[in-house]
């Protein structure tokens, strides 16, 4: 296993390199000026150039990538461009809510996907069947943002019982916490919720067409232990295929359910940065953003050789 | 079975019970704090380098003026005790109150103010006359410098006391000597506020609290003159990315207080007995339209005045707007109702005609040269909303248009380009500005005809800028008026810019907030918390 991580590893260095010339270079043929951005409506072309020259953002490209790259790999991301502060911190203090958001929303989807998809793929073709199935196409239609307006209509507004807005860190109190994000979770789950348990669902009913399953049942083991033992088991794989792309997907992809409940996450902050062309944070952003993706994948395939060992041989 | 009633009650009794067990309630004062969203997040703290309205709000929370306008639109002193003038006009000796302190516990300084006075007028276009007929700026002693000018004028106090575009915030003498071009970090003011810089989160949110050292002036407040008087312990501004959820959380009572309220949802906030729509032309604005000099077909005269003839200011601020009680026509290039308001030269301005326009065409010998609008999108007030209606007014009155939409940020960054549309350049772009940047020929920047030196469009008229100098220098108030009439007028014939009319913002409060001021600038002194 370990030479497999190893080696895992060391292909990661060349993708972060070419992750950082493409990011680097398309930000720069982009449109958008950070130093008109900063001199705001009033300024004149005088005023701008003179904030793009102390920028440093009137050297040649090349001299700028080698100064940012070998600053990278010293470990400092800079400063942002326009609040003037370190890029790390920025990235630091707004990971919590990411971090947060994502887990809640896997372990949210997986508690209920797994057994709904299971459930569905053994009563295949029943009425059971046949409402999981329209439940995930409405789910999975659905835009988040409609479901995030429904939620807060109806438990903020109506009952009043979570707030509408905001995050709360854990050292606020656990329900504090939890309860700003209730919402949240629950709108961005339902896309994720209707995707998994399609999948699981379909997965399963490969599996339970296996010769094993038959010979599972032969022995006179009850539906329980065929569906979760054998049929799950064996449907891992392909199954945390799906959590890892939707584990990479949530991390950067949460924007729209950060906007609409005002949660000062990773997502928000890639968007804000682009807006306001704050190349210093999106080539900082863009980079965890690959190292995250490729960790994620790492432990996939670790996870794969974990509950499949034929893969190892 | 549990009913959604019982629920409530046991959640209201269990809140209760824990808030006298932390001792809320019972003699202890809880903390009043104001949760606002302003109308845009503030994500950097120098209100010299910029004229983000944001940031001088934030600059009029931590940093103190030396003179303000009030109600009326007369100069005030504000951190100075009194003011002097020479007998021939060209000395003004200004003289700084007591017990003024920075947050850092220091005393605020002539020296601090020479040197704040300084950098400020290196990047305000007022600041920037003012220094021209500078000749030498002296400190007195620790409470009193003086400024002598080349010839008489009272620009200084005109200067030093306007409310927006870049207000002349005091700043300590170490911070005030950065350079123009870099941006200061450092939140250090003399204000009746203090920022907490562990609490800022750029884009998300700032934190003040009251400054508990402030001596604020014995006036009533009055626009931005009087005291000061700070009613809360803190405020909080929160970035709101989504307006929907902002007037959720304004109804739901999680924030007190929205700076610019959407028009469109308006209407959700009226019914509701716990908020109080304050609509303020003060901090209006008024947008405008800008034509590049520089490149064809625009560089003609006659195809300006074809554009103005061209359009109709009504239906832009219906587009913009939608609702005519927040919204008027005005042909006033320095704001409607205003001391220096006046529509000489501006007959075509108002209402479109469409023949004129196809007239004046003919007579400039229009070639068809397609004129590129860039369209802000994601901007609503500065042409995301009613860019369509100009191209389709300007197609009327006989132009070729082509509208490229892009973000806001594209529209900043592009048009200070001066090249042709091929190579990056353009020939109409939009926005708005605030009805306290308008209101005379100096702080109004878009009047500025000097040229490649100009603001965005580059006009060019000698005549403007004698007269704006001579505006610069005269004090008589007669005078004063009459050079504005007459700047109204060239710049009209000129089409240095292009009014659209005029709009009030509508701030959005819980009824708990009391004393918000009509200012010019939003503000939070003198506001108090009652309840939620």
């Amino acid at each position: 296993m370990l030479p497999v991580i190893l080696k895992r590893l060391a292909a990661t260095i060349p993708v972060l390199f070419v992750v950082a010339v493409v990011i680097f270079s398309v930000l720069r043929l982009t449109p958008g000026d950070p130093a008109a951005i900063v001199a705001g409506d009033g300024a004149t072309v005088q005023q701008i150039e003179a904030i793009r020259h102390h920028m440093g953002l009137d050297r040649p490209i090349p001299v700028q990538f080698v100064t940012w790259i070998s600053d990278v790999l010293r470990g400092d991301f800079g400063t942002s461009l326009i609040s003037g502060l370190p890029v790390k911190d920025m990235i630091v203090d707004r990971m919590g809510p990411t971090i947060a958001i994502t887990l809640y929303t896997v372990i949210y989807t997986l508690l209920i996907s797994i057994p709904v998809g299971i459930l569905a793929a053994w009563r295949r073709g029943k009425a059971i069947d046949r409402l999981v199935t329209a439940g995930s196409v409405l789910g999975f239609s659905v835009p988040v943002f409609i479901t995030a307006y429904l939620l807060i209509f109806l438990f903020s507004m109506g009952l009043g019982w979570l707030p509408v807005q905001g995050y709360k860190p854990l050292s606020d109190g656990v329900w504090n916490h939890l309860r700003h994000l209730i919402l949240p979770v629950a709108s961005l789950s339902t896309i994720y919720i209707a995707l998994m348990t399609r999948f699981v669902r379909t997965s399963i009913i490969d599996t339970l067409g296996e010769d094993y399953i038959r010979t599972a049942h032969a022995k006179g083991l009850n539906e329980r232990e065929v569906l979760v033992r054998h049929a799950l088991g064996n449907a891992a794989v392909p199954i945390l295929t799906i959590i890892g792309i939707t584990v990479t997907m949530l991390i950067g992809g949460v924007v729209v359910t950060e906007s609409v409940f005002n949660i000062p996450g990773l997502g928000r902050l890639v968007v804000e940065a682009i807006l306001a062309k704050d190349f210093t944070i999106i080539q900082a952003l863009i980079v965890l953003f690959s190292v995250v993706d490729i960790f994620v994948n790492l432990v996939i395939d670790v996870l794969y050789r974990v509950v499949d060992p034929r893969i190892d041989s | 079975m549990l009913r959604s009633h019982d629920v409530l009650k046991f959640a209201g009794g269990a809140a209760l019970s824990l808030s006298l067990t932390m001792g809320f309630g019972v003699g202890a004062r809880a903390e009043t704090t104001i949760t606002a969203v302003m109308q845009a997040p503030l994500r950097s703290l120098d209100p010299v380098i910029t004229t983000a309205y944001v940031i001088r709000n934030y600059g009029y929370m931590i940093y103190d003026t030396l003179l303000s306008v009030d109600a009326k639109g007369e100069i005030k002193p504000q951190m100075l005790e009194k003011w002097e003038v020479s007998a021939d006009g060209k000395t003004y000796t200004f003289t700084l109150r007591d017990g003024l302190k920075w947050h850092d516990g220091k005393p605020v300084t002539a020296a601090d103010c020479i040197a704040s006075i300084k950098r400020w007028a290196s990047q305000d276009k007022m600041g920037q006359v003012m220094q021209s007929l500078t000749t030498a700026t002296e400190k007195v002693d620790d409470k009193t410098f003086k400024m002598t000018f080349s010839t008489a004028t009272n620009i200084v106090l005109r200067a030093l006391s306007k409310p927006s575009s870049l207000a002349a915030f005091m700043m300590p003498e170490r911070v005030a000597n950065t350079s123009p071009a870099e941006a200061i970090t450092e939140s250090i003011g003399s204000g009746p506020f203090k920022f907490v810089a562990s609490e800022y989160k750029p884009g998300v949110q700032a934190v003040f609290v009251k400054n508990q050292d402030y001596v604020p002036r014995a006036e009533a407040p009055s626009g931005m003159a009087g005291g000061r008087v700070v009613k809360v312990d803190k405020v909080r501004w929160v970035a709101m990315p989504d307006a929907m959820t902002g007037v959720n959380a304004l109804k739901n009572g999680e924030i007190d207080f929205i700076e610019q309220a959407p028009y469109d949802l308006l209407p959700l906030m009226k019914s509701d007995s716990n908020i109080q729509l304050i609509a303020s032309k003060a901090q209006g604005g008024q947008p405008v339209m800008r034509l590049n000099h520089l490149l064809p077909p625009f560089n003609n005269k006659l195809v300006r005045q074809a554009a103005v003839a061209a359009i109709d200011q009504k239906a832009i601020m219906q587009a913009d707007i939608g609702d005519p009680a927040y919204y008027s026509t005005c042909a006033a290039l320095f704001g409607c109702g205003t001391t220096y308001a006046s529509t000489a030269g501006a007959d075509d301005l108002v209402k479109a005609d469409p023949d004129k326009a196809k007239a004046l065409l003919k007579e400039a010998k229009y070639d068809d040269t397609p004129v590129m609008i860039m369209h802000p999108t994601d901007f609503a007030n500065a042409g995301g909303s009613f860019v369509p209606v100009i191209a389709q007014q300007l197609r009327q009155g006989g132009f070729k248009v082509q509208v490229q939409a892009m973000d806001w940020q594209t529209v900043v960054t592009r048009r200070a380009v001066q090249k042709p549309v091929a190579e990056g350049g353009w020939n109409i772009f939009t926005t708005y500005l605030s009805l306290a940047d308008i209101s005379d020929p100096l702080s109004n920047y878009t009047v500025a005809a000097n040229g490649t030196k100009a603001w965005f469009g580059w006009p060019t008229s000698p005549k403007i800028e004698e007269l704006r100098q001579k505006f610069a220098t005269s004090a008589d108030a007669g005078e004063l008026k009459t050079i504005a009439n007459e700047v109204q007028k060239l710049a009209m014939d000129d089409v240095v810019v292009v009014p659209l009319g005029e709009f009030s913002v509508v701030a959005a409060a819980r009824t708990s907030l009391k004393g918000i001021l009509d200012a010019p600038v939003p503000v939070f002194w003198n506001i108090e918390k009652t309840g939620n």
